[in-house]
């Protein structure tokens, strides 16, 4: 599977961005990019999302970052 | 590629008097003009012995250059010669699209079938996308369209485009029976001109 960056929006819901295949950038260079300016972003495995409906989703007990949104 | 580089200067020698052995032109002097000579004349690429003016110079594998038969107006690409290629016809200025992508929206999470100049597209919720631009644009002020495959006689959907910022845009694709039904799109696709 490949590789998502998640992060809770302004609104508490958890956003999914999907790194585009042909970009030339890291997952980590995207997500600096891509994140809004200081928030928290964990790079996952997609096949470790859970099944529920996206807008259920909080992020709880999660390990340290691995950026902020530059 | 070595330039010739004199070792002796001959011109000297005139001024110096009979009986100086330096006066004299030895023979090791002269072969290492020579030695000199060879040095730098086999480092140097041979001129095209007939080429037709205008053409194109071209490197062979050895280095040497060649005659390449292609006239460098060939490859001088002109505006009218852009819009007939296009078939842009008319004397409107052509505008180009400057980011594009189509996803598959209805995956969570989405999936990116191809694109151009975006970095990521960010599903924010159910029904919405956001497209991210790999390069971002100076301002907000470019022309964004968006379609969707979500169609049926009995409840079609309109698909919106919204909050442009220079590094991104988003998408909704929505009812239009008048509910706040949102939909994910199957084929998601959008163009940005400017």
């Amino acid at each position: 599977m490949s590789n998502v960056v998640i992060y809770t929006q302004e609104n508490g819901t958890v956003a999914v961005l999907v790194p585009a295949p042909n970009c030339p950038l890291t997952v980590n260079e995207i997500a600096d990019k891509d994140v809004p300016t200081g928030v928290s972003y964990w790079i996952v495995d997609s096949a470790e999302l859970p099944e529920e409906d996206q807008e259920s989703w909080e992020l709880v007990n999660m390990p340290a970052p691995d950026g902020v949104g530059q | 590629m070595a330039n010739y580089t004199k070792s002796t200067n001959f011109a000297v020698k005139d001024t110096l008097t009979t009986g100086d052995p330096q006066k004299i032109v030895s023979g090791v002097e002269i072969d290492t003009e020579f030695v000199n000579i060879s040095s730098m004349s086999s480092t140097k690429v041979d001129k095209v012995g007939g080429a037709t003016a205008g053409n194109i110079a071209t490197l062979t594998a050895g280095g040497s250059v060649q005659d390449s038969g292609d006239s460098i107006a060939d490859i001088t690409y002109d505006t009218d010669s852009l819009k007939t290629d296009l078939n842009a016809t008319g004397s409107q200025p052509l505008y180009a699209v400057r980011a594009w992508v189509n996803v598959n929206a209805n995956e969570v999470p989405p999936v990116i079938r191809g694109s151009g100049n975006v970095s990521s597209v960010t599903r924010v919720s159910n029904g919405r996308s956001q497209i991210n631009f790999e390069t971002v644009f100076d301002e907000a002020d470019y022309s964004a369209n968006a379609s969707h495959d979500r169609t049926d006689v009995s409840n079609g959907r309109i698909i919106s485009v919204y909050d442009y910022q220079p590094e991104s845009v988003k998408t909704v694709v929505t009812s239009d029976a008048g509910t706040s039904s949102l939909f994910d799109p199957f084929f998601l696709s959008v163009q940005v001109v400017r």
